[in-house]
């Protein structure tokens, strides 16, 4: 007990330190637009970016050095043309900003409308670094740029802007660190306000009360309810709770496609969910509870995470079709009734079956109606290689985290041991076929957190006899799935007359995932194949085609931070709203700057309380683990939106570590 | 129990008869179609002044109510809907005509005025249809007469639609009647099977869902409750209950003055702060430990019904305003009604809740005489936007004083002691009483002023008896309340002159936006006013009772299952329905009705008991609330989610009623 009470200082620091950053970015950023909007910190009108991979695509007389990464002009008039696909098409702006230029010269830029007619020409006077040029009305649809002597140079940027920029990014790390430290100064001292008055009073610790009211509040629910469900049998329990997982897996798979995702839509989606998840509650709560403690630092970030949501959509305007009411009414009585459980294995069992059932009714459906076309990049059950690529990296958990718990086993039947490997043979065969790299970055790390997990277990007798028999029978899957598999998903659908619908995207083998403007540009592809993908990714030297265009978006919305969050995604590539690519970004556009603290703290304690659950051998403590590792790792560059496969399968596996008996409180 | 079967019966019968004008509706509209039961099409209803309204050679006479044309061939436009669009179907209800039948033309104009079509007509006594052609979009017809120099005709009524009208009260009365029989028939036989069915378990889902939303409320309420209303003293909660009620009532008024009600944008934040000082209220009235209460009663199950019905209507329609109460309500108000009968005294937090509302009120008064000025020949809105609403605000106001008065000489607990305190009291609850009829009366509301005068009828002799019982005893106070009512008399005249000079004197004269402005004075004598004083009428519309039915007809045709978002468009402008049961229909769906209605009855059967069978301890507040409530919602637009404290009181007073059913059970 008097651990509990006991603060715990680094997540008090690590709080203020998180908040203090972020304090720290608002001010500066309101301080450098020189305005206070709590809707945009940095209030500096609108701005559209031509997407830097437009820059690469050659014009007339106009040539992009691919190896020097410059562009060579030839001759006079060499020009290139690109397009502005803004949603806003009125600019005030036009900054070009240019690198290596070998000599200052005048420049002609021809400014396009809507039918292609040109509306007016501007001459400019360019050199190195920002060129700033002030626009006519008119709304423009392209530009071109004319150069008029042979030169070379590099351009750095193309953006439209509606105000002009007054001020310097240089002026911003400095007044960062000063607030930061004005921020520092003024905890301490409130710190030390707080000690001098409660130096004298006895202090009576109250920390955690609240989370016992919250827990007896869903503990009673869950009697009342759970009594209906006492007299069903444990495997009809099993059965239907394996019924409702499929249920919550497939709904956000099928909705979109059956119907559009409509608000009204997306409102009975979460009450189907909250109603499976209630009712996986109610059949799981055990008449002897066991004891649940939830006064732990991630049960505090998970509540204030999504009361935070709870307030921004509110504030938003979101109603019912907000995912904290599922979340608070639903996923945490879920939560409560599992910790209560007995045998908690049961529910996790349950929960990867359906993940991996799932994935098989997938596969025969890909073998049958998705053919693999060579040259393109698979998008298996999917419209989108990547989401098919993140979901086989989450099922990819399942399968492990059986494994796990199988290759332990004295008694293990043969037939388990062949569905898991087929499985996981099979993940790997889809997941190379999608050449998607950061679902296979988060695969590769699923099986290093698998390799660690299995090191306490490696000198049992069965465990070794499990584990030959596992290698024997990969080898027979790997020329199973690597012959038949193939053939079928090359054959199959071709004799079932089965094709791609016209409107999914198949990006080509090699192509980047947003690449759609490489695409346009008519930038070929010169790598085909994962390998060659990650190799050229890696070796490319430059920031664009390392991340794929994601980090233009990623500035896009970080320069869009606010303190409610947005209703929707912001317009990027292309003047298309996208989602952020990173679930940090996209949390905090969805729901403010500040929601960061709790969600970081939140993630932090899952892997904490991941990796402890591996090292203190819990039943299918790797299952948590991978859970958390496969959302984080993937929510670094993919989109991992609410009630997707990684979404849904890490906040399910949250529940597993919710009681953390004897935690320190803070 | 017995209430219970009497109730679910109830419940029954209505279902019945909703589930059969939901069919007869849908079998006139032709169409299976639960987004508009009807299946009406675009409909446009003439208003009745442009019925009335003079052309070149159609001369309205008012006495005879019809038009007597000037000429051989008399003409008369009429502007549609404010669109130019194809119609196929236009209606004219012809109600006299001196010669029949009488032909013409119908003339199509475009949104340029232009003609298009001339199409022959001929018009009778009674309703015609006229089938249009479809293929034209238009934006006005005419209608020229042919020989007809000095005939008299009168049109009661004219519709333009798309689809051809199938309703007429007879036949809808048919239909009606197969229908409801069939449709009990099938409900009774459902119970019946169903009962078979369940065997004894009575209620077993409903009481394990109430069961567990009390158990939540406990643990939270305990929490929060032990640490504000656990930590003060009697007097302190009661003092902080009526500041905290006052301040939920200004801020309710103000929300509705400046417009928030119908913004999108600032509705949830108002709502918000109301449904938190709601909550606060509860916290403050936490005395011990929360015990579970009876919900199954008809009142808890009908409030938790038409709440529940209200957010659960957002699953079908998508609204931006209307379920923003509901959320609040049934959150707030269910905690608020849990801890209200959680309470040893709940007649205390209705005592607050009345000294709250005198506090508002007389504060209401001051600003009235500072910043609302009485214009004259129009109706006086007071602090609110409408007549109506401060029509509805007197009635709430004059229960609440003859309810103290009430409470006062019955010699109940919590009055005021001591010959300065009762005087004062006196003064205080008789001008209150006195400017709660002012107001009404300068409202010009008909059915407010009726409501005013039945509740004082039933109400003030009552009083004398109980003053004259108790002035026996002690005949000081008789010449309190005679000293009281002649001070009322001055502060009345006071106001009375100064809500008509004071503002103007000292420019601060406040008008809203979007006010409703109102006059009695119609055709004639507003001509005559307007030509002697032509700023004064500017924006102030007649009151016309004629046009409520056309409204309601436009409403009733819309309605469907789960409602709409907005309200209709009759006339061209959005225009509220007049009408509580209309509104929440409209609004939430024709079964919103079943709890809505249910709520009503029983706040009615609850409050007789109240008032009726507690001897000593009779309280009619409840009574004529609901009463008056009742009689607002049959022609007045009394559904002011969060913007009127009738509406919160009426819902709020079941707290009392909560507890008075927990009780005999």
């Amino acid at each position: 007990m008097q651990k509990m009470n006991r603060p715990n200082k680094g997540l008090t620091f690590a709080i203020l330190l998180i908040t203090g950053i972020l304090i720290s970015w608002m001010l500066t950023a309101m301080q450098l637009a020189g305005s206070v909007n709590w809707w945009c910190f940095l209030d500096i009108g609108s701005v559209y970016d031509i997407s830097s991979g437009y820059y690469r695509q050659p014009g007339i007389r106009w040539i992009y050095n691919d190896e020097e990464k410059i562009i060579q002009t030839e001759g006079e008039e060499a020009s290139c043309y690109y397009h502005v696909n803004s949603g806003q098409k009125n600019w005030n702006y036009l900054y070009l900003t240019l690198a290596g230029l070998d000599r200052g010269s005048q420049w002609k830029i021809e400014f396009y409308g809507q039918d292609g007619e040109i509306i007016f020409t501007r001459s400019l006077d360019v050199q190195n670094g920002r060129n700033i040029l002030q626009l006519q009305e008119g709304e423009i649809y392209g530009i071109k740029i004319i150069v008029n002597s042979p030169s070379s140079f590099s351009i750095g940027r193309i953006e439209f802007r509606e105000k002009e920029q007054n001020f310097s990014w240089s002026q911003a790390p400095w007044m960062f660190v000063r607030v930061l430290v004005y921020y520092f100064l003024s905890v301490f001292i409130l710190t030390g306000f707080l000690w001098y008055y409660r130096r004298a009073k006895p202090h009576i610790s109250r920390r955690g009360t609240w989370t016992l009211a919250v827990q007896e509040a869903y503990a009673r629910m869950l009697e009342c309810y759970g009594q209906l469900f006492q007299g069903i049998s444990q495997p009809a329990k099993a059965g239907l709770r394996k019924l409702c997982f499929m249920i919550i897996l497939l709904t956000p798979y099928i909705t979109p496609m059956a119907w559009q995702s409509t608000l009204i839509v997306v409102r009975r989606e979460l009450l189907l969910l909250a109603a499976c998840l209630l009712l996986i509650a109610f059949l799981s709560w055990d008449k002897g509870r066991q004891k649940v403690d939830w006064r732990n630092p991630l049960v505090h970030a998970w509540f204030v995470l999504w009361l935070m949501i709870l307030v921004s959509d509110f504030v938003l305007g979101r109603a019912l079709q907000s995912v904290s009411i599922l979340m608070m009414g639903a996923m945490a009585p879920l939560y409560m009734s599992w910790g209560t459980m007995k045998r908690p294995e049961r529910l996790t069992r349950d929960f990867t079956a359906s993940l991996r059932y799932l994935y098989w009714a997938g596969s025969v459906y890909c073998l049958f109606f998705r053919p693999f076309v060579p040259g393109y990049r698979y998008t298996g059950i999917y419209g989108n290689s990547n989401l098919f690529a993140g979901y086989l990296a989450t099922v990819n958990v399942a399968f492990l985290a059986s494994l796990s718990e199988n290759l332990g086993r004295e008694k293990l039947k043969n037939r388990v041991l062949a569905e898991n490997v087929l499985g996981l043979v099979s993940i790997w065969g889809f997941l190379k076929m999608t050449e998607s790299v950061t679902s296979l970055v988060a695969y590769v790390l699923e099986w290093i957190v698998f390799l660690w997990g299995q090191f306490p277990a490696e000198k049992r007798r069965s465990y070794q006899r499990n584990l030959k028999k596992a290698l024997v029978i990969s080898v027979v899957c790997i020329s199973l799935v690597g012959i038949s598999g193939k053939w079928c998903l090359s054959n199959m659908p071709k004799i079932w007359e089965m094709q791609f619908k016209e409107q999914e995207w198949q990006p080509l083998t090699g192509e980047n995932s947003l690449s759609m403007v490489a695409a346009a540009a008519g930038h070929s592809a010169s790598a085909s194949g994962l390998s060659e993908r990650l190799c050229q990714k890696v070796t490319s030297g430059e920031w664009y085609d390392l991340f794929a265009g994601r980090d233009e978006i990623w500035r896009i919305y970080i320069c869009n931070w606010n303190l409610f969050g947005h209703y929707g995604n912001l317009e990027s590539l292309d003047g298309k709203a996208a989602h952020a690519h990173n679930a940090l970004l996209q949390m905090i556009n969805d729901h403010g700057l500040f929601i960061a603290v709790p969600f970081l703290i939140m993630l932090y304690y899952s892997l904490k309380y991941g990796i402890k659950a591996v090292v203190v051998k819990k039943k299918f403590g790797l299952f948590f683990l991978l859970a958390v590792v496969n959302y984080v790792v993937q929510g670094l560059a993919e989109n991992t939106p609410y009630l997707s496969y990684s979404w849904l399968v890490c906040y399910i596996a949250l529940g597993g570590l919710f009681s953390q008996p004897g935690e320190a409180e803070a | 129990m017995e209430e219970n079967r009497k109730f679910h019966i109830f419940l029954l019968l209505f279902a019945g008869a909703l589930i059969s004008v939901m069919l007869t509706m849908m079998r006139l509209g032709g169409s299976i179609n639960f987004q508009e039961f009807m299946s009406a099409g675009r409909v446009y209803d003439f208003e009745p002044w442009e019925l009335q309204r003079n052309s070149k050679n159609w001369i309205y006479e008012k006495e005879n109510k019809g038009y007597r044309l000037s000429k051989e061939k008399a003409q008369k436009k009429f502007l549609l809907d404010g669109s130019v669009q194809t119609w196929d179907f236009l209606y004219v209800t012809v109600g006299e005509l001196s010669k029949e039948p009488v032909d013409g033309v119908l003339k199509y104009y475009d949104g340029e005025g232009k003609k298009l079509l001339e199409q022959p007509i001929s018009l009778s006594l009674g309703k015609n249809m006229i089938q249009m052609d479809s293929s034209l979009p238009i934006s006005m017809i005419g209608i020229r007469l042919s020989d007809v120099q000095g005939e008299f005709i009168s049109i009661t009524r004219m519709q333009i639609r798309t689809t051809p009208s199938w309703f007429t009260p007879r036949h809808f009365c048919s239909l009606f009647a197969v229908a409801f029989a069939g449709v009990m028939a099938m409900l009774f036989c459902l119970a019946f099977v169903l009962r078979r069915f369940r065997g004894g378990r009575k209620g077993n889902a409903v009481w394990i869902i109430l069961e567990s939303i009390q158990s939540g409320m406990n643990v939270i309420g305990d929490f929060l409750g032990s640490r504000l209303g656990g930590r003060l003293y009697q007097q302190q909660r009661d003092s902080l209950r009526s500041f905290l009620f006052s301040v939920l009532f200004v801020w309710m008024i103000f929300g509705n003055a400046a417009g928030w009600l119908g913004s999108a944008a600032m509705c949830r934040y108002h709502t918000l702060v109301c449904a938190l000082l709601l909550l606060f209220i509860s916290l403050v009235s936490w005395e011990a430990p929360l015990q579970h209460q009876f919900w199954r009663g008809p009142i808890m199950k009908s409030w938790l019904g038409i709440w529940l019905g209200v957010v659960l209507c957002d699953l079908f329609t998508i609204r931006q305003l209307e379920s923003i109460a509901g959320y609040a309500m049934l959150f707030a108000g269910s905690i608020f009604l849990y801890f209200c009968q959680n309470m040893e005294r709940p007649e205390r937090l209705l005592l607050n809740m009345m000294q709250g509302l005198e506090a508002t009120f007389f504060l209401g008064i001051v600003y009235c005489m500072i910043f609302r000025m009485k214009k004259p020949a129009v109706e006086y809105n007071g602090v609110f936007k409408s007549p109506e609403e401060l029509a509805m605000y007197a009635v709430l106001m004059e229960i609440v004083f003859l309810t103290r008065m009430d409470w006062f000489l019955s010699g109940r607990k919590d009055q005021p002691v001591g010959r300065t305190g009762r005087f004062l009291f006196c003064v205080k609850v008789v001008t209150g009483g006195a400017l709660s009829l002012f107001l009404v009366l300068r409202s010009g509301h008909t059915v407010g002023i009726a409501i005013f005068a039945v509740i004082g009828i039933f109400y003030i002799p009552n009083l004398l008896k109980k003053l004259y019982n108790m002035a026996r005893k002690c005949r000081i106070l008789f010449v309190d309340v005679i000293a009281a009512a002649i001070l009322a008399y001055a502060f009345t005249g006071i106001v009375f002159v100064g809500i008509k000079y004071i503002p103007g004197i000292l420019g601060m004269d406040l008008n809203y936006k979007n006010e409703l402005l109102l006059t009695g004075l119609m055709g004639e004598e507003r001509e005559l006013y307007r030509l002697q004083y032509p700023m004064d009428l500017y924006g102030v519309q007649t009151k016309e009772a004629e046009k409520l039915p056309i409204i309601w007809q436009n409403y009733g045709r819309r309605l469907n299952l789960f409602g709409h978002e907005g309200r209709c468009i009759v006339f061209r402008r959005v225009i509220q329905p007049y009408n509580g049961y209309l509104d929440m229909a409209y609004r939430h769906g024709i079964f919103i009705l079943l709890p809505y209605v249910a709520f009503q009855v029983m706040v009615i059967v609850l409050g007789i008991r109240c008032a009726v069978f507690k001897r000593g301890r009779s309280n009619f507040f409840l009574l004529f609330l609901g009463t008056a409530y009742l009689c607002f919602s049959f022609c007045a637009n009394v559904e002011i989610s969060w913007g009127h404290p009738l509406w919160l009181c009426y819902y709020l007073s079941i707290g009392l009623l909560g507890k008075i059913e927990s009780e005999k059970t």
